[in-house]
């Protein structure tokens, strides 16, 4: 944890393969998983841009997943959550009193990190994905 | 009675357990009746066609989706949805930022778990999960399952 803990009522975004969206618009699961060498998640602080709404923000995320050589793919998309609303479902299924915590980069100055459960941990995976609803998914390629 | 469905059941696992390809499993699922995870499949393999990123689809994960699909024919369409390790999972979401979710790490055993009820509520919200065989999964959520969003 390498940073300042975001605010309740502030917003990530998280990238999201297009076999993990149903044809509703809703996210599975799979979505939210940590990877097995991997502490936390990686997610996207979408307030840092300062941009007026979240489709404007969603694509700056966009250039700057670009700028990293992340390929976006053509139907992937980028989910929305309440960060108060995230650092709920993490602490009330694990029993801890985790945040999503700042963590930039050179080249990623608005990347987060969701901590507080890992890569077993299913029911809080499935219970993030339950938070988005289909008009907070963006298109990862426009 | 009983003896009739457990025999329905055990040519159903054998055909599926001989299911060697995708094509032969969602031709199965469509011989069933279940067009629409049969069509879900196809474009899981089209993603991963069209991007080498994408994972291979199990085929152990693929025939225990199917069977289950199958033998629970009276549940909701689910959302289906293939993880990174290429194994398949579904989910049904349910009101008030709820869902039933389910993968299968092996065959007769079930992960879930099912969330539901007021999100900011301290003691409204109801969350169940575990590993358990099918029947007693499926008894587990079955409060969830009455609520699954139709639309």
């Amino acid at each position: 944890m390498t940073g300042n803990p975001l605010p309740d009522v502030n917003h990530v975004s998280r990238y999201r393969r297009p076999a993990t969206l149903s044809p509703k618009g809703r996210l599975l699961p799979d979505a939210f998983y940590i990877r097995e060498n991997e502490s936390f998640l990686s997610v996207n602080w979408v307030e840092y841009f300062q941009k007026p709404d979240f489709p404007a923000a969603i694509h700056r995320v966009r250039e700057v997943f670009q700028a990293k050589g992340f390929r976006l793919a053509h139907r992937g998309s980028f989910a929305v959550l309440r960060v108060g609303a995230v650092n709920g479902v993490v602490n009330k299924n694990q029993g801890t009193t985790f945040r999503i915590y700042r963590m930039p980069s050179a080249n990623d100055p608005s990347h987060a990190a969701i901590y507080g459960y890992g890569p077993g941990d299913f029911a809080v995976a499935a219970e993030l994905a339950a938070l988005v609803d289909p008009q907070d998914v963006y298109p990862a390629v426009i | 009675m009983v003896n009739q469905a457990s025999t329905e059941q055990e040519f159903q696992q054998r055909v599926i357990a001989d299911a060697a390809s995708l094509e032969e499993v969602t031709a199965l699922l469509r011989k069933a009746g279940l067009n629409d995870a049969a069509d879900r499949l196809d474009y899981l393999q089209e993603l991963k066609d069209e991007d080498p990123d994408e994972p291979e689809m199990s085929l152990d994960s693929l025939r225990q989706l199917a069977l289950f699909l199958m033998e629970e024919k009276q549940l909701p369409h689910p959302g289906i949805g293939l993880c990174s390790d290429g194994r398949l999972e579904i989910a049904w979401h349910i009101p008030e930022n709820g869902i039933i979710a389910m993968r299968f790490p092996s065959p007769g055993l079930i992960e879930f778990a099912a969330v539901c009820g007021p999100l900011e509520s301290e003691t409204g919200r109801i969350r169940v999960n575990g590993h358990l065989p099918k029947r007693e999964a499926l008894k587990a959520v079955q409060t969830f399952i009455d609520r699954i969003e139709t639309q």
